[in-house]
Parts: C-alpha cells; structure tokens; sequence
C-alpha cells in the first residue's frame, strides 16, 4: 500500500488524532520553546508601549517608515502580539496534552500491582550474591519501614521493591504549576488596574481615573471597584553623593505621606523597594523631579498664573524641561523652559547642570505670543510647546525669586522650587496565585529532577542452616551509580544481619 | 592603603595566577608524559587564584560595607568566583581537570573585562538595589552562572571535538552526561533566582514581570534552558544538539550580563554601570 492510500484512509478524525498527536510530542514541545526564546527576543531591543509610550513615538519619529511595518507586526506590543500567544498557547496545549496521559500513567503505577523479578538478575544493575541469616520477609518489613514499596512473592522466594514515585510526582507538579502561572497572569490581566501618577510636594492624590497621568486596566476590572483612598505628599527628600566617588549618585529617596483610607487618616514612610499598600493596592515611589513654582502677572500687576510646575528630568543630573501655557489673557503666552537644578553655563555645550541637587538652579525661558491651540479642543501634551506658529517675544536667565519684565507688559517671577515624585499604583489580584503557582513548580522542579526512581530486585537461591544465599539487582534509568552504591550499602547492612 | 584598594590588588594577582594556570593546562592538553603532573600543577594554581579572588570578593564587600555585588564591576568578579569555584568543587569528585582551558578562559576574560572596562569604585548601593533580596536573588544568580560555565566549557568540547582531535580528554557520552548533571544542579538556582527577582521586582516596581530587558533575558535563558534538560532525553536530539542548545542557552546568559546592561536600556540600569 502506498503512503497516500495510507493518508487519505487516516480520515478527518484520524488527522484530528494525527495533529494531537505532533502537538504533544516532545520534539514539537522543544521546538515550541526553541521559538519562543527567539519570539521574545524583539521585545527586548525595540521599545514596548507596556514599557514606555514615550520611546515607542521617539521610535516613531525617528524612524516613520519602518515603524508602520514593525507596528503591523506587532513588534511594539511583542508580548501581546498574536503570533508570541499563538506560540505559548500552542506551548500550553502541548503541555496540557502531555500531562494528561502521564498523570494517568502514573495514578496507574502508584496502585497497580508490582511485578515479580525477572529471571535474568545477572543482566541487571548491580547484580551481586550475599549470604544473610534474616529472612526475606524480614529484610522487606525493614524496607517498608523505609518507605520503600513491594512485594513478596506468594512462596516467599523473591522480592521487588521500589523507590521515587515522587519523581513523576514532582514533575507533574511543575508542568501543572507551570500552566497555572500562565493562568494567573492573564486572571491577573484580566482584572488589574495599574497607573503612574506624578506628585508636587504639598498635593494630594486622590485614588480616581481623571487624577491618573497613565492609567490601564484590565478588561474585565469594573473602574467603580476602585477603592476608595487618598494621599498626601508632605515632604520628598532627596540625597545624592557628594563625594568624589560615583558623585550624583542617588543616596536616598524619602516620601512622607498623609493617608487618609475609609475616615482612618495614617503617616506613612515611602521609599523605593518599601510600597504603601492600601486596601491590596500598592504604591510604589518610582522617580522624582523638580517643579519651578511660577508666578506670572499681567501688565495691571494681577496674577494670571501662580503654579509649581513640573519639568521632566532628561538626563542624571536632572536637567529638566518644562511648559508654561497661559491661556486665560488677551494675548496666549507660552513660556518654553529649561531648569538646572545647580546650574552653569558651560562655553561648549551651553546651559547645563552638573549636579542633580538644588545647588544653584537656574531657568531658562523662551517666551512665546501667539494661537497656543489650546481652544481647538484637540488634547495636548503639556509638556509640549509647538512653537512654529508662534512670534517669540523674549529670552532670560531666572534665578530664584528673579522677575522678568516682558515686552508686552506681563512680568514672570521664578518663586521657589519644589519636588515632585511619581509613583507607580497597581492592583494585581493575580499575584498571590502567580506566586502560589510558582512555589509549587520549585518544590515540583526538586522533586522532579532529584528523586531517583529505582526498582531492586532479591531472590533467595539457596537456604540452609538459617543463612541464605540472596541474588540482587536493580534498575533505575536515572543514575547507575547511584543505585550499585544504594544495593552496595543494603547488602553491608543485611550482611551485618540488621 | 583602602581597603578597596586592598581588593583591586588581590583582584590582579588572581588573573596572573589564572594566566599560570592558563598556560599550564594548555600545556596539558598537548599530552606528552608530563600532562597529568602539569594538569594537577595548573589545578592547583586555579585554586590558589579562587583563594585570592575570593579574598578579594569578601574585601570588596568590607569596604563598601554590604554584599558586594551592586554594579557590574562587582558580579563580574563574584561570577568569576562562581566559575572558578563550580569547576573546584566538580574536580574533588570526578577528574575533569582536562576542562581548565574552557573554564579559567572566560573567568580571566571575565576578570580582565572587570578590572578594564566595568571597574566602579566602592561605595554605597543606589536606593534602588537596598533591599534584602539583593543578596538572595543576585547570589542564586551568580551560583547558576558558575555551574552553567562549567555545562558550556563541556558543551564546547563536544561540537569542538567534531572539528578536532581531541586526545586526553574522555569520550562524548560522559562529557554529555556530566554537562547535564550541572545543568540539573544549575537549573532549580537559576528558576529560583528569577522567581526571587519577581518577587522583588513587585516590591520595588509594583508588578512581578514587566517584560523589562533583563527579565526578557533571563527568561530566554530559562526557556532555553528548558529546551535543554528536554532535548537530552528526546531520541535523535541528545548529543550534538543539545549541546548546539546549550551554548545558545549559555550564549544568552553572556548577553544579558554585557549586551542588556551595556547597550540596551531598561529597569535594571543602575548608576555606576
């Protein structure tokens, strides 16, 4: 018969049956994760929109062309994309389909009957001969307190006993757990919220959507769940290294908060690697920066504008950028701003800090007239200022409580400095299984990789005047020696008649 | 003289040693009568290398009063411990010392890169890195690196040996089962180190995985990995290939510590590099 007649005669089940059966074979499993490995590679090289939003359009900008193909492709969202799920669901399936049988296998192997030894002893592992005065049945109620298993043939000749059902245990463990972890990440994804917030000294926080900067959650995360707390930042301190080794490196971080949760109002410390943790949700203290307080007047001397702005830091030493819009007059201005928190003005590369700390800090302005676009209704970032349509009326140099008189008559005075810090707020319901799934696939993994499953065989060939000649081998297909050791140090013990 | 410096002098001396060591093995494995008597001298060698080199870890640690290994600079020279201390404590038990080329080669290129191109002075930990499970996580990183060297060295030897001759050193199948028994050992630190990092990555970052770049790499080390322990027991896959997929696995272990940290940037970029 050919091999198409065979095919065609396979039928729809038979593929069915055909497929199930590649899907759950090892080499497919390995390939699975072969190319899994490489499907997560892109993820780490090109910017993720999980990761930052903002380096996916830096992407973009620099790169437009490309960024439309690697965006059909998924490559910004790799960990989300169909073609990474198809692999680890494949990869999950595979698995499920080889678990299935085992676990069977081996609920089997746990009840069933053990057999009685070969006939052939001398071909096994570790065969010797030894002489004991204690009998067979002796030496296997001394195993079985050993938590060995066995059995004893019906005329009390031969004996089987066996060792390591936790092996297959262990490894069932971990491949189960394995899939439970995937199930608690995407339980976790499902129902999790998660969001950054940035906080001036002296504000407050208010666990709502709208006081978010970033909020994302979950699809099935009902948002009028969210609970119900607020918080206060009273005071950041910040320390950076002023010696000459690593200098401006981050030394210490300290948030002290006011929490005020269901009418019940606490202090609460919050550092990096020390969250808040509110009603199972977290806080976590994740970067900070400096907000210049402005104060902006109009040519009658009232103040149009009085507010700390945060300028976002651009490099360690928190050189900062930041955008002042005001609206609200008869001619918009929009002041571009560059804030050094120790200021200089280096004859190369112009102004820039060279300390992260507050030891001389400098703003400079540009200051901008014209249509700011902010009534077009169209959503603008506000750390940006498109300056293309704009007239520029002025430029300055403001150092703490300095006052810079515009042409047309406004005044900007650079007040004080704050800080402000961000954190990271996130509720994850699937955590506590991930690291419940997670345990449980160590403990397996240990169990799976170091039990040894062996099996040893003793027959009594010849009795007489109480001492008897026992034949005795075993088999394992984990380590040999392991197990001609294991039958060495029995027999030392039965020789020795314990 | 700082006790740092103290470190610095003791980190030096132990790549000359290792150079000694280096030289003699290569000695070695040219066979001739004397190779056994130049292997043990070349052992004993690496062994006063791992003395001082972990003198000089604990100094290191002294100085910047905690566990030393908060940049780069200082997980290099606490890896190279753990290779050359993974290949030590193998050879009490079984006579691998034919391996020295392949494991005190990368341990002196590990430790030359340290003292050129990662060298940090001591001083405190960022306020990123101050936490408990700095030294839980890391160290179970840097014990599975060590052993995973010594799974790679042997690797290597087997896809080398389908090019060369390799005389001395013993046949495929017991290399192939030794580099798998260090794979086994390796692999459960290796699984825990990243369940420890997750668990701390929780803590400090408010989620367990963040598909960051270190943790992106670390999971293809594990999958790899995984890939690794399968393949050996799969037919037509142990033997050449598996050892293909261990140098990969290992591969991408090199990577993360050099290319993720150096050229990529992410969550697990601290100052200092």
């Amino acid at each position: 018969m050919s091999e198409n007649k065979v095919a065609i005669k396979l039928g729809f089940f038979g593929w069915l049956r055909w497929t199930w059966r590649q899907l759950t074979s090892m080499t497919t499993a390995l390939w699975l994760l072969l190319l899994l490995s490489i499907a997560a590679i892109p993820g780490s090289i090109l910017p993720q929109r999980s990761a930052s939003i903002i380096r996916v359009n830096d992407f973009k900008e620099n790169n437009p062309q490309i960024f439309e193909i690697y965006d059909a492709l998924g490559l910004f969202d790799v960990y989300s994309s169909f073609w990474f799920s198809a692999i680890y669901i494949l990869l999950m399936i595979s698995l499920a389909g080889c678990i299935v049988p085992r676990m069977r296998v081996h609920a089997k192997n746990i009840v069933e009957p053990i057999l009685s030894p070969p006939n052939n002893l001398e071909s096994q592992t570790g065969y010797q001969t030894f002489q004991s005065k204690i009998e067979i049945d002796e030496i296997f109620k001394n195993m079985q307190k050993n938590a060995w298993r066995g059995k004893l043939t019906q005329d009390g000749t031969a004996l089987t006993i066996e060792k390591g059902y936790l092996r297959e245990s262990g490894n069932l463990l971990f491949h189960i757990a394995i899939l439970f972890i995937t199930i608690a990440v995407a339980f976790g994804a499902l129902f999790n919220y998660r969001g950054t917030i940035l906080l001036i000294e002296e504000n407050s926080f208010a666990n709502t959507v709208t006081q978010y900067d970033d909020f994302r959650s979950g699809s099935l995360f009902a948002i009028e769940n969210m609970p119900n707390f607020s918080f206060k930042l009273e005071s950041f301190e910040v320390e950076f290294e002023r010696g000459e080794n690593q200098t401006g490196s981050p030394r210490e971080f300290i948030a002290e908060l006011t929490v005020n949760n269901q009418n019940n109002t606490f202090e609460q410390t919050v550092v990096v690697n020390q969250p808040l943790i509110v009603n199972g949700t977290k806080a976590f203290l994740t970067g900070h920066g400096y907000a210049p307080q402005i104060r902006v007047r109009d040519a009658s001397g009232a103040v149009v504008f009085d507010r700390a702005v945060p300028f976002l830091p651009q490099d360690g030493n928190f050189t900062s950028n930041g955008v002042i819009k005001i609206p609200d007059t008869t001619e918009q201005i929009g002041l571009l701003g560059l804030f050094l928190p120790t200021g200089v003005l280096d004859p190369e590369l112009g102004p820039i800090s060279v300390f992260p700390d507050l030891d001389n800090p400098l703003i400079f302005f540009s200051a901008w007239t014209g249509d700011l676009g902010m009534d077009d209704g169209v959503a603008q970032n506000v750390y940006r200022l498109e300056t293309d349509d704009l007239n520029q009326i002025g430029l300055a140099q403001l150092e703490v409580l300095d006052v810079w008189q515009l042409t047309n008559g406004y005044s900007v005075e650079f007040v004080e400095v704050k800080r402000f810090a961000s954190f990271q707020i996130a509720y994850d319901p699937g955590r506590i299984w991930a690291f419940i799934a997670a345990t449980l696939a160590m403990i397996g993994l240990i169990f799976g990789l170091f039990v040894r499953r062996r099996r040893i065989w003793m027959r009594v060939i010849s009795n007489s005047d109480n001492i008897q000649e026992i034949a005795i081998a075993g088999f394992s297909k984990q380590s040999q020696e392991q197990l001609i050791q294991e039958i060495e140090n029995l027999v030392t013990k039965m020789k020795a008649g314990s | 003289m700082s006790i740092g410096n103290l470190s610095n002098l003791f980190v030096y001396a132990t790549i000359l040693i290792l150079l000694l060591a280096l030289i003699t093995y290569s000695v070695a494995l040219g066979g001739g009568d004397k190779a056994q008597k130049n292997e043990n001298i070349a052992t004993s060698f690496t062994w006063l290398a791992f003395g001082v080199l972990a003198v000089a870890v604990v100094l290191r640690g002294i100085s910047s009063a905690r566990a030393p290994w908060g940049n780069m600079y200082e997980f290099a020279i606490t890896s190279a411990l753990a290779i050359l201390g993974s290949f030590l404590f193998i050879t009490l038990k079984k006579n691998i010392k034919y391996l020295g080329v392949f494991v005190v080669l990368p341990a002196v290129l590990l430790l030359g890169l340290a003292v050129t191109v990662l060298y940090t002075e001591a001083g405190p930990l960022v306020p990123a890195l101050r936490s408990g499970w700095l030294v839980v996580h890391v160290s179970a990183a840097i014990i599975s690196y060590g052993a995973f060297s010594v799974n790679f060295a042997l690797s290597l030897i087997i896809l080398l040996r389908n090019k060369f001759e390799l005389i001395r050193i013993p046949e495929n199948k017991k290399l192939d089962e030794l580099a798998y028994r260090t794979a086994l050992f390796a692999f459960p630190i290796w699984t825990f180190s990243v369940i420890a990092g997750a668990i701390w990555a929780e803590n400090a970052w408010g989620r367990y995985w963040g598909w960051d770049p270190k943790e992106t790499w670390a999971f293809i080390t594990w999958i790899i990995y995984a890939a690794y322990l399968h393949a050996r027991v799969t037919r037509d896959w142990s033997g050449s290939k598996s050892a293909w997929i261990s140098v990969a696995a290992y591969s991408s272990i090199v990577f993360n510590f050099f290319g993720v940290n150096l050229w990529i940037t992410g969550l697990h970029s601290y100052a200092g590099v």
